[in-house]
């Protein structure tokens, strides 16, 4: 703390300045009411106070390399001990040098050496403490900053993750219909390529923490679509709704996407013949509004697994935005209907 | 002649198996099926010898479909899911296909009917009752009458043994199924379901007394009114699991 304190760079060492001088002052007053004579008070007080700080100054470098556990009290207290017997002797020996002519001043130190030297020590000790209690909350705090930053670097991880997960089976099922097109016909074999490849590459975009606008998700939404278009046929229609006032909000990437996944998919599993899925964006006060619906059964029992894709995007709006309430799920007739909602006055980069 | 049926949902998947067989002159395919009731219906009328089948398939599986026929055809699976891969042996396929497959694996999966396929049909019968698969569906699919029904486990009451079938006893009424009743016990959720029997399997929130019955035996009353018969042996953990 000395050191810190006498590090010129910052403003703190004439707050130290200020500390001592008004420490010496009080001292030399305090001595003056037993032994009349400020100049002779303030010399000895001015010596021990050096001696002192040379005291404090060993007692930190000691206490930075070498730190006492609870359980050693002995050695913890061997220092100020130690430090004790040099300022009490250096301090002795020097006042007697400089005073050898006040016989008087002399004597009354003499008199209350006993307790200069339990003063000293308590000092010394006090200091030792406070040292030792610094070097604990200073470790503490490290330990706390560090465990926030795993905290971060696990959460950066599991969106990294959540984000990447790309339903296989569609990636498989979609190779199966190029290899069914490439030789027939070539020309839809090639198209197809270059869908799920723009698609593809949309999904392992480097810098996918950046949030998009509506206009962009929607063309990325229509390329998912048009794959799976081609999969399915005439079993699958998709009808967009949106407006001028919602294409300039924004959103984060892929986080619709995994939620038309499952509308299709329960869709063209859930019901016979043809699947319409609905989707509807809107600006509703400081939210973007998006609701996916799709056709469904009630009747019939659901098929473990398929509510990944919801349970993702719910955790990833948990991790973004410390909320629960942003995914609704409701049940109208034969309709399955998912509502998303994202804030549009969170700051967009906070987060990483 | 190998007669065979393709059953799958996406239009160029089976496409693809057309083009391929193309090249197996002693195949013909009488039809193309894109679900599973229409795969039940073409089975029946057109009695292939050899159906592909994909497993993910609007309202029925192709697992699904199979457990209702009476006898089904030797079957390829096609699909992109390999988590079925060990029930769909189970299932006693001739083989697996995964999606994309070269025409390469695809010629061997016919090389392996040829093999199998004629003794199949005077050896084995699919033995689907005794097909142990848990955990993967939360519903069974059975025949009632001619229709098809999915029941989901959630509207299943109580289940009750009768020789090698098992009476479903549902809200909507009560059905018949080809399964043992070890197979329920084992993809039924305990925290759920209760066997109490060895003859029964009873929903915990259908139960609303226990009656003693004579000394050491007892009998469950059900909300519907129903009385079920407590075994001694499955009593104490009945007890454990109503907390009593």
């Amino acid at each position: 703390m000395i050191s810190s304190a006498l590090n010129f760079k910052d403003k703190t060492w004439y707050k130290a300045i200020l500390i001592i001088f008004l420490w010496v002052i009080g001292l030399a007053y305090l001595i003056h009411q037993f032994e009349p004579g400020y100049i002779n008070a303030l010399i000895d007080v001015g010596i021990h106070t050096f001696f002192l700080l040379i005291a404090f100054f060993f007692l930190e470098n000691i206490f930075r390399f070498y730190t006492p556990q609870e359980k050693h009290l002995l050695i913890f207290l061997a220092f100020p001990l130690l430090l004790t017997t040099f300022v009490f002797s250096f301090g002795k020996f020097t006042v007697e040098l400089v005073l050898n002519q006040r016989m008087e001043y002399l004597k009354f130190f003499i008199e209350i050496y006993l307790l200069r030297i339990f003063l000293i020590f308590l000092i010394i000790l006090g200091y030792a403490l406070l040292l030792l209690f610094h070097s604990k909350l200073e470790s503490q705090i490290k330990a706390l900053e560090r465990s926030d930053q795993m905290e971060r670097l696990a959460k950066e991880a599991e969106l990294y993750q959540l984000r990447q997960q790309l339903q296989p089976h569609f990636l498989f099922n979609s190779l199966n219909s190029i290899s069914s097109l490439v030789k027939r016909k070539p020309d839809e074999a090639r198209e197809m390529v270059l869908q799920l490849s723009e698609f593809l590459r949309r999904t392992i975009r480097k810098e996918n923490n950046k949030w998009i606008n509506v206009a962009e998700e929607l063309e990325f939404l229509r390329l998912f679509i048009g794959i799976e278009k081609l999969r399915f046929g005439h079993r699958l229609s998709v009808d967009f709704i949106s407006n001028a006032a919602t294409d300039k909000l924004f959103l984060p990437q892929l986080m619709v996407q995994p939620l038309l996944e499952n509308a299709v998919k329960h869709g063209l599993y859930g019901v016979l013949g043809e699947v319409l899925i609905n989707v509807s964006l809107e600006k509703e006060d400081q939210y973007l509004k998006i609701c996916i619906s799709n056709p469904f059964d009630p009747k019939a029992g659901q098929i473990t697994g398929e509510g990944f894709g919801l349970k993702a995007v719910k955790r990833r709006l948990f991790l973004l935005f410390g909320r629960h309430d942003l995914l609704q799920v409701k049940e109208v007739k034969n309709l399955f209907i998912v509502e998303l909602k994202i804030p549009q006055n969170y700051d967009q980069y906070s987060n990483h | 002649m190998i007669n065979i049926v393709i059953i799958d949902d996406e239009p160029l998947a089976a496409e693809l198996i057309l083009e391929y067989l193309s090249d197996y002159h002693q195949t013909q395919v009488l039809g193309i099926c894109h679900n599973g009731f229409d795969g039940l219906k073409a089975i029946k009328e057109l009695q292939p010898d050899l159906i592909f089948l994909d497993i993910q398939m609007p309202k029925i599986t192709g697992l699904e479909m199979l457990e209702l026929l009476e006898n089904p055809p030797a079957v390829i699976f096609t699909t992109a899911y390999d988590e079925y891969a060990v029930k769909a042996f189970d299932a006693q396929a001739i083989d697996y296909l995964l999606k994309p497959f070269s025409k390469e694996r695809f010629g061997k999966a016919i090389e392996k009917f040829l093999i199998m396929g004629g003794h199949l049909k005077e050896l084995k019968k699919y033995d689907f009752a005794k097909m142990e698969a848990p955990g993967v569906s939360e519903r069974i699919v059975l025949k009632d009458k001619n229709a098809i029904k999915i029941i989901p486990f959630s509207t299943i009451k109580y289940l009750e043994a009768n020789d090698d079938y098992v009476n479903i006893y549902t809200s909507d009424g009560k059905f018949l199924k080809n399964k043992t009743m070890k197979f329920f016990e084992q993809v039924l959720d305990h925290k759920v379901f209760v066997r109490v029997h060895r003859s029964y399997i009873v929903k915990i929130t259908e139960i609303t007394k226990i009656e003693g019955y004579e000394k050491d035996s007892f009998l469950l009353i059900l909300k519907s009114g129903e009385k079920i018969p407590v075994s001694k042996a499955s009593y104490p953990n009945l007890k454990s699991v109503l907390g009593i």
